[in-house]
C-alpha cells in the first residue's frame, strides 16, 4: 500500500471527523455500561430496600437485556454511520 | 435448624448411578466431534488455518463459538446453584460476566481485529519493541490460561466422577487426550465447530430444562418466584449477603467486566472472521446469547430450588447434594424430565467442559508458538509449515501439562483461580491491550510494566486474601482484605503504564500509531 495514499487519508479532513465520531461513540457507550453496571452494584451496597418485592427481578432483567440492546445500538451506528464515512474515504484516497 | 440435619433423607436419585443413555450421548458426542476434527485436519495446513480457521468463520458462526467459549460447565451448573441455594444474589454474580461483552464491543473487538494477525500480542506489540512486549503479553496471556485450565481440569474430573461415577484419574485424562486431539489435529477449524455444537446442545438443553420447569407454573416465571419466596421466604428475591461489602463487590465487578476483555481464548476468535463489521456481529450474537444463558441459569435455580429444594441441593447429607448446590441444574432435569433428561444434561455439561479446555488449550498454544517462538526466538523469521509444527507441539506439550495439573489438584478447592484468572486478564492484558490501541504515548517499557504490575499484583494480593491467607493456611486475618484483587491490581496496572510511558518517550512508536490510523479506523492493509 503505498505510503502516501495513506498519509493524505489520515490527514484529511474527512478522517479527523470519523476519528472524533469513533472515539467519542466509544467512549460514550463505555461511560454508559460502566454507569448502568456500577450503579447497579452500588445500589445493591447501599440502597438494597429499592429492590423491594420483584423490582430487582425486572431490574436485573432489564440490564442484561439493555446491555445486548445498547450493543446493537452501537453496531447500528458503526454499520450504517460510521461505515459510510469509511468507504467515502476509501474511495476517495485509495483508488 | 438442628431438627433439619436429623431428619434429613437421602434424596432418591439416580444422580451418579453410571448410566448407560448418558455414557452413549457422551460418547455420541466425541464421536462426531472427533469426525469434524478429521474433516477439519485436512484443512488445516498453514498458520492462518490452524489459528484462525482461515479467517473464513461468518459473523454468526464466531457469534455462538464465543458464547460457546465463554459459557462454561462451572458457570451453568455454578450459578445455577447458587441461584437455587441464594436466589437474586445469583443473578446479580451472572450479570458481572455479560457487562464485559459490550465492552468489547465499544473498545477492543474492530481495533484487534485491524491491527491484529494470530493473537492479542500482536497489537499490543504493534508498533513497541516486539521481543519485551511479546514476553510480558505471553505472560500475562499464559498465567490467565492456565489458572483458568487447572479450574476447568479439576471440574471436568469432579463432574465426571459424579456423574458417570468413572474415577477422578481416567476422567482428566480423558478430558486431556480428547480435547488434545481437536486441537492438535483440527486446529481453530475444529475447535470453533466443537464451540458451536456445545453452544446448540448447552442452550438448547437449558432452554427445554426451563420450558418444563415452568410449564408446572403455567409457563409463568413469577408465579415460579413467588412459589420460591412463599417456600423459603420473600429475602431470596431480594439482594442477599452477597454484596456485603461495596468494596468486595466493586473489585468483582472490575475483575469481570474488565477481565473478560482481557481472555486470550475469547480475543483469539475475533481473528476467525473475515473483517471487523464481522467481528461486530459476533460479538452482537454471542452477547444476545449469553445475556439469554443467565436468564436460563436464573429459572434453572429457582426452579430447583422450588422442586428439588434448598435442604437437597445443599447439603451433601442428602446424598447429592453440596456447598455449592452444583447438582442444581442436573437435579431439576431429573425432576422435569426424568432420568434420561438428567443423563443428557450430564452429557452436555461434560462436552461443554471438552471445549472449553480446548479453546484455552489453543490459544495457550498459539501464545508460545506465534508470539513466544517465531516473534521472540526467531525474530519473526519462520516457515509456515515450521511454525505450524511448533504450534502442534506445543498443543501436545499443553494438553500433556493440562492433565497434570488437574492431577496435581485434584481434590483441591480451585474455584479461586477462576476468579484469579479473570484478574489477571483484567489487571495484566487488558490495560496493555487498551493503551496500546488509544493511547500514542504507550511506550515497550510502559507496556511491560504495566503487564509486569498487573500480574504480580493480582497473584501477591490473592495469596494475601482470605481465600488463601485464611481459607488455605488458616491463618486468623487476611492481610488484604477483599476477595478479588482487581479492585488494586487494575488501576495500579493503569498508572504504572502511564507514569512509566511517560518517563521514556519512544519517538518511534509515537509515528507509527499516526501511520497505523488508517489501519485501525479503516481496516486498510489488516491482515
Amino acid at each position: 500500500m503505498p505510503d502516501n495514499q495513506s498519509d493524505q487519508a489520515i490527514n484529511s479532513p474527512e478522517f479527523k471527523v470519523l476519528e472524533k465520531n469513533r472515539r467519542q461513540m466509544s467512549f460514550l457507550f463505555t461511560f454508559l455500561i460502566l454507569t448502568i453496571y456500577f450503579g447497579f452494584i452500588l445500589l445493591i451496597a447501599f440502597n438494597k430496600e429499592v429492590l423491594k418485592g420483584h423490582t430487582g427481578i425486572f431490574a436485573a432483567a432489564g440490564i442484561i437485556i439493555g446491555s445486548w440492546i445498547l450493543t446493537g445500538i452501537y453496531i447500528w451506528w458503526a454499520n450504517s454511520r460510521y461505515d459510510q464515512q469509511k468507504q467515502a474515504i476509501l474511495k476517495k484516497y485509495f483508488q | 435448624m438442628i431438627f433439619d440435619s436429623i431428619f434429613i433423607q437421602t434424596y432418591s436419585s439416580n444422580l451418579g448411578k453410571p448410566n448407560i443413555l448418558s455414557i452413549s450421548m457422551f460418547f455420541l458426542f466425541v464421536c462426531i466431534t472427533l469426525y469434524i476434527t478429521w474433516w477439519a485436519a485436512r484443512k488445516t495446513k498453514t498458520t492462518s488455518e490452524f489459528y484462525a480457521a482461515g479467517r473464513n468463520i461468518t459473523g454468526f458462526q464466531n457469534g455462538l463459538a464465543l458464547a460457546g467459549d465463554y459459557m462454561s460447565a462451572a458457570s451453568f451448573l455454578g450459578i445455577a446453584g447458587m441461584v437455587a441455594l441464594k436466589g437474586y444474589d445469583g443473578l446479580i454474580y451472572s450479570i458481572g460476566f455479560l457487562v464485559g461483552w459490550p465492552l468489547i464491543m465499544f473498545l477492543v473487538a474492530e481495533p484487534l481485529r485491524n491491527l491484529g494477525k494470530y493473537t492479542f500480542a500482536d497489537v499490543v506489540a504493534f508498533r513497541l519493541k516486539q521481543k519485551p512486549v511479546r514476553i510480558a503479553s505471553s505472560v500475562g496471556s499464559l498465567m490467565t490460561i492456565t489458572f483458568y485450565l487447572i479450574a476447568q481440569m479439576v471440574g471436568a474430573g469432579g463432574l465426571i466422577k459424579t456423574l458417570f461415577g468413572l474415577p477422578y484419574t481416567l476422567a482428566v485424562i480423558l478430558v486431556g487426550i480428547v480435547m488434545t486431539c481437536y486441537v492438535l489435529f483440527g486446529g481453530m477449524l475444529a475447535t470453533t465447530w466443537v464451540q458451536i455444537i456445545k453452544a446448540i446442545l448447552l442452550l438448547g438443553g437449558a432452554t427445554i430444562i426451563v420450558g418444563l420447569t415452568v410449564s408446572q407454573f403455567h409457563f409463568n416465571p413469577f408465579e415460579l418466584f413467588n412459589s420460591a419466596a412463599s417456600k423459603y421466604g420473600e429475602s431470596v428475591l431480594q439482594p442477599g449477603s452477597y454484596i456485603s461489602n461495596a468494596w468486595d463487590a466493586l473489585s468483582l465487578g472490575i475483575a469481570l467486566m474488565l477481565g473478560t476483555a482481557g481472555l486470550p481464548h475469547i480475543l483469539m476468535r475475533f481473528y476467525t472472521v473475515p473483517d471487523a463489521k464481522a467481528a461486530r456481529k459476533s460479538v452482537f450474537v454471542a452477547t444476545g446469547l449469553i445475556g439469554y444463558f443467565y436468564i436460563l441459569t436464573f429459572i434453572i435455580g429457582f426452579g430447583a430450588m422450588v422442586l428439588v429444594g434448598k435442604e437437597v441441593i445443599g447439603d451433601p447429607a442428602s446424598g447429592v447434594g453440596d456447598k455449592g448446590g452444583n447438582m442444581a441444574a442436573l437435579l431439576l432435569a431429573e425432576a422435569t424430565g426424568g432420568s434420561g433428561f438428567m443423563g443428557f444434561i450430564a452429557a452436555v455439561a461434560f462436552a461443554t467442559i471438552l471445549a472449553v479446555v480446548a479453546g484455552l488449550t489453543l490459544s495457550g498454544a498459539s501464545s508460545l508458538s506465534h508470539d513466544l517462538y517465531v516473534n521472540v526466538i526467531r525474530n519473526g523469521e519462520s516457515s509456515e509449515a515450521g511454525e505450524v509444527k511448533v504450534a502442534k507441539q506445543a498443543t501436545l506439550g499443553l494438553g500433556i501439562l493440562s492433565i497434570i495439573l488437574g492431577l496435581i489438584f485434584k481434590g483441591q478447592n480451585v474455584a479461586f483461580m477462576v476468579g484469579l484468572a479473570f484478574s489477571i486478564a483484567a489487571s495484566a492484558n487488558f490495560p496493555s491491550l487498551f493503551l496500546s490501541i488509544v493511547w500514542k504515548k504507550f511506550t515497550t517499557k510502559g507496556a511491560v510494566a504495566s503487564i509486569a504490575t498487573g500480574a504480580s499484583l493480582s497473584v501477591l494480593l490473592i495469596i494475601l486474601s482470605p481465600t488463601i491467607w485464611i481459607d488455605i493456611f488458616g491463618n486468623e486475618q487476611a492481610i488484604f482484605p477483599l476477595k478479588n484483587p482487581a479492585l488494586i491490581s487494575l488501576p495500579a496496572s493503569f498508572l504504572v503504564g502511564i507514569i512509566v510511558s511517560l518517563m521514556s518517550e519512544e519517538k518511534s512508536a509515537q509515528e507509527k500509531f499516526e501511520k497505523e490510523k488508517a489501519r485501525t479506523y479503516l481496516g486498510v492493509g489488516s491482515e
